[in-house]
């Protein structure tokens, strides 16, 4: 299960209450307080942008390649497979592979002559806006969610055996 | 006022040679006619390019549906009345596949040919359905895919009376996952917003 993601409102509304606040917290508290005991907009914006940091640096949850299974199927299986080439090419081994490069697979000629190849970076991008990565293609399809993408590309690169 | 306008199009389908459209063709080009007309003078651009590259791939996808259940109907793996469901749900795609290719013409593209129905049994693996659960359960698996397929392409439309026909498309997908969901008895999603996730 994937955690949820970091946003504001995981600042506990009742953070300035010293019960269970560190003595360093709260020297830093009664330094920074207003006289009405509430926190200065300051301090908040500190605190949020504090959380906000630790949240980019904390390493990011790693792809889930079974939920990717299941999203390839739902989100994909209209038009690709793992072994056939359907109304998009067969998806086996294409984590490491040159754009347009699937056996047997009519190319549009953008995706024909591109230089692209399917990596994590490639790939993400890709899924968020094929027509940003190469012009004039024909799958236009999107996946608006990072962590759809991750998944997807986590379970592609597994069929892939990368 | 509705007749008056159904009728309108439909003159002006004639008109550009285009003869036999279902009623459910001719709604679906509602709102794209306007479109269709700039690009005739002219004034297309890249995103009308792009807009007719969305309707071709569409059309592989409704082709290949067709294909699907032509398969099932044909394997004599389904009895009544699952048989005349999946006849008619074909005859839904063929509705659809036939006012995507009046689309694709108006906007000034080339229609995308359909593959063999031999091509798409190899692609679909049809030699390995051996009863009326398994061909409900290709069909089932093909119809969300192709919904979500519709659902994930709106964002990249350029105009949004195609995204809106992208969305009935995907509405009719939905639903005929929903009787073959019904027939599987399989149960429904618990939550909301199950398609396009």
């Amino acid at each position: 299960m994937r955690p949820p993601a970091l946003s504001l409102k995981h600042i506990p509304s009742g953070w300035n209450q010293p019960d269970g606040m560190c003595p360093v917290a709260q020297r830093f508290r009664r330094a920074h307080s207003r006289s009405d005991g509430t926190a200065s907009g300051s301090i908040r914006s500190g605190i949020a942008l504090a959380v906000l940091a630790l949240a980019a640096a904390a390493p990011a949850a790693a792809a889930d390649a079974a939920r990717g299974q299941e999203l390839y199927e739902s989100r994909c299986g209209g038009c690709h497979s793992l072994d056939a080439n359907r109304v998009g090419p067969a998806h086996r081994g294409v984590y490491g592979r040159k754009a347009g490069t699937a056996p047997n697979f009519s190319y549009s000629t953008a995706v024909k002559s591109s230089t692209v190849v399917w990596q994590e970076k490639t790939l993400d991008a890709w899924l968020t806006n094929p027509q940003a990565v190469i012009p004039g293609q024909r799958m236009n399809f999107r996946v608006a969610l990072p962590e759809d993408r991750a998944d997807i590309i986590a379970y592609l690169r597994q069929q892939s055996g990368k | 006022m509705t007749q008056m306008i159904d009728l309108r199009r439909r003159g002006l389908l004639r008109g550009s040679g285009i003869t036999v459209l279902s009623a459910s063709a001719v709604a679906l080009l509602a709102g794209c006619e306007k479109m269709a007309s700039a690009q005739g003078r002219g004034t297309g651009n890249g995103s009308t390019a792009n807009d007719v590259g969305i309707l071709n791939t569409a059309l592989a996808l409704e082709n290949e549906a067709i294909s699907a259940y032509q398969l099932g109907a044909q394997s004599g793996l389904l009895q009544k009345p699952v048989l005349e469901v999946a006849v008619l749900f074909q005859t839904h795609h063929k509705e659809h596949r036939d006012a995507l290719i009046a689309t694709i013409r108006k906007l000034g593209g080339t229609p995308v040919p359909a593959k063999s129905d031999a091509e798409v049994a190899q692609a679909l693996n049809a030699a390995a359905l051996k009863n009326q659960t398994d061909v409900l359960r290709l069909a089932q698996r093909l119809e969300k895919g192709a919904a979500n397929a519709y659902i994930g392409v709106i964002p990249s439309f350029g105009d949004r009376g195609l995204a809106q026909v992208s969305a009935r498309l995907a509405a009719d997908e939905a639903m005929h996952w929903t009787v073959l969901t019904q027939a599987l008895k399989d149960p429904l999603p618990a939550k909301a917003l199950s398609f396009g996730a």
